[in-house]
């Protein structure tokens, strides 16, 4: 699939976008906060539905967006037909500009004005509805850190591309994320104002219940995922190495990997913690603790890898998320590069660039086009970001 | 805003900490009591003091009344073995506009969340507890609100009120809860997920 027009209204440093797109390679180049990555934040927004790295929706309005709201609309072509998707996001609390005499007073707005309306092919539809409707593969500078980061970084990946693939797992994460924080508060409660703890059996029932579908789901991208990731590692080190990407949930699995069972098994295990969890205040078992674990030739990356060679596991890692995705949907998705190509050396810059020279759509950001060989320059579609604006070249 | 009368500028500032009304709000809802006949203005003075001074909680299911007992606890038309349990005071006036409903009450005045800091103490749950030991109650409803708070809070007051079947004996307690499914005159195709999954587990034997 690939995005054939986009146009954005008070989206961050955007007030008024119209771009054409289509197949083939686009390249964004321009100095820093120019608007290169607020251009893929939208593309990805448009697939998801939230941003990439914005905690609140509000944020991406233009501080001087005349009506505080943010305007997205793309259209879509897909393998099975053209979609078109809106999205309006409205900022409740602006912030007031100037002082004094020459503050701009909010319009008024009813109470209850929708923070996020979408609209798909003209018809107003719920967040979790847009999910799939674009996929998207994301690679931004962090993502080079999947190995060598934090464990947060490496669910944020497999999250990603999961939630896109199925929305049934987006939404059991969501209620699972609400629970955790739920939980956390009480705990710190029993611990602070000896509350009942008998309040935690309710919310233990929901956790586990959903961490069983979770871990179902993890488990089973994380297979896909491996078979596609070796033959990519192989090419990557010169056949010399041999790539393995392990799931490493917070609880134990069950032994049987008997998925009735599996909710019994890990009630118990929280049971168990549970002194623990009280004393600390926090919840210290459960998805939002896995992690993955990278073995090259049985070693682990991590401890044994040199820099280069967790360099090439992450590149590896990410040209099976997006073999993952399109055998998951059977479509293209939009790969959205953010400028990683400066943080590459030449070797690792050229097999990148061909493994995606190909895809069906790319967007890339970049701050220095010198990286690029002319014969990539000439096919692409050059465009300058300034200041929130874009200038063919 | 300091050109405005002190007077203006005060009711403009009460206005504006009211739920749902921002600055412009309270402006517009200012400057029309200021254009409004005196009359009209000291109907709608004494109404907000009338409500603070003369509504008090039932003593017996906490619902708003004027007398205490409330209308509905007084009520000998009423079966009082048979006792609903709500949220809030809006959701009593909502059962009792189906007419369909014969029983007393008990409000909670809201629904556990660890988050927002409101755990058991912080609700009339004691005082449930206290009620079901104490007056000849056959049924608990469980009317809280379908939302993740409100599961919580039935599923906790569940739990409590097992713990007091024992204690009770031989007087039986059943608990029943709200039927979860499908709104009247709504289309099936148009239902989400979860509403319809729990309409099919709790679909209705017609006993043909």
């Amino acid at each position: 699939m690939h995005l054939v027009h986009l146009a954005l209204t008070d989206f961050r440093n955007y007030r008024q976008l119209d771009l054409s797109l289509g197949p083939g390679l686009f390249l964004f180049c321009g100095e820093n906060a120019q608007g290169k990555t607020n251009l893929l934040e939208a593309v990805s927004m448009i697939a998801t539905s939230t941003s990439f790295h914005a905690s609140a929706d509000r944020e991406v309005v233009n501080w001087y967006a005349p009506d505080h709201l943010a305007r997205l609309d793309a259209r879509i072509r897909r393998r099975d037909g053209e979609l078109h998707v809106e999205i309006v996001i409205f900022d409740p609390t602006p912030p007031l500009l100037g002082s004094g005499e020459q503050a701009t007073r909010p319009p008024h707005w009813p109470g209850g004005t929708q923070r996020k309306r979408i609209k798909i092919n003209e018809v107003p539809r719920r967040a979790l509805d847009l999910i799939g409707s674009m996929t998207n593969v994301l690679f931004a500078p962090a993502d080079l850190h999947l190995v060598d980061g934090s464990p947060d970084e490496r669910r944020r990946f497999i999250d990603r591309s999961l939630c896109q693939v199925r929305p049934r797992y987006c939404q059991a994460l969501q209620q699972y994320r609400k629970i955790i924080m739920q939980r956390a508060a009480l705990l710190k409660r029993i611990r602070d104002y000896h509350e009942d703890p008998r309040l935690l059996d309710y919310l233990d029932e929901r956790l586990t219940l959903l961490a069983t579908m979770i871990m179902f789901e993890r488990e089973r991208m994380l297979s896909a995922l491996n078979e596609l990731a070796a033959p990519f590692q192989e090419q990557l080190s010169g056949g010399r190495e041999q790539l393995q990407i392990v799931y490493r949930p917070s609880f134990q699995p069950h032994p049987q990997h008997s998925l009735t069972e599996a909710q019994e098994h890990y009630l118990r295990q929280l049971h168990t913690v549970r002194q623990k969890e009280i004393q600390q205040g926090v919840c210290l078992l459960g998805p939002h603790r896995d992690d993955l674990e990278f073995l090259v030739n049985g070693m682990s990356v991590i401890t044994y890898g040199s820099r280069g060679q967790q360099r090439t596991v992450a590149l590896a890692t990410k040209f099976a998320e997006l073999a993952y995705m399109r055998a998951a949907t059977g479509d293209e998705p939009v790969l959205l590069l953010d400028d990683v190509f400066s943080e590459l050396d030449q070797r690792r810059r050229e097999q990148l660039l061909q493994a995606i020279l190909d895809h069906e759509q790319v967007l890339l950001t970049t701050t220095d086009a010198s990286h690029f060989p002319p014969e990539v320059l000439e096919r692409a579609y050059k465009f300058q970001v300034v200041n929130g604006q874009l200038h063919p070249w | 805003m300091s050109e405005l009368a002190p007077p203006v500028a005060a009711l403009i500032e009460e206005f504006s900490k009211l739920p749902g009304i921002g600055i412009k709000t309270a402006q517009r809802l200012t400057f029309y009591v200021l254009r409004s006949p005196a009359d009209q203005a000291r109907r709608l003075a004494e109404a907000i003091l009338r409500v603070k001074e003369s509504i008090i909680y039932c003593s017996r299911c906490f619902n708003i009344t004027e007398h205490d007992p409330c209308s509905i606890c007084q009520d000998p038309q009423r079966d009082r073995q048979l006792v609903c349990v709500v949220e809030e005071p809006l959701d009593v006036l909502a059962l009792e506009r189906t007419g369909a409903y014969k029983g007393l009450y008990h409000v909670l005045h809201g629904a556990l969340s660890p988050l927002e800091g409101i755990g058991p103490d912080n609700l009339r749950i004691k005082e449930l507890l206290e009620r079901v030991r104490h007056e000849e109650i056959h049924e608990i409803v469980l009317a809280t609100n379908p939302n993740f708070e409100g599961e919580y809070t039935a599923n906790y007051l569940v739990s409590r009120l097992r713990e007091l079947k024992s204690e009770l004996a031989p007087r039986q307690l059943k608990i029943t809860s709200l039927a979860r499914g499908l709104p009247i005159g709504g289309d099936l195709e148009y239902a989400d997920e979860g509403t319809l999954r729990r309409s099919i587990e709790g679909r209705l034997d017609l006993g043909a």
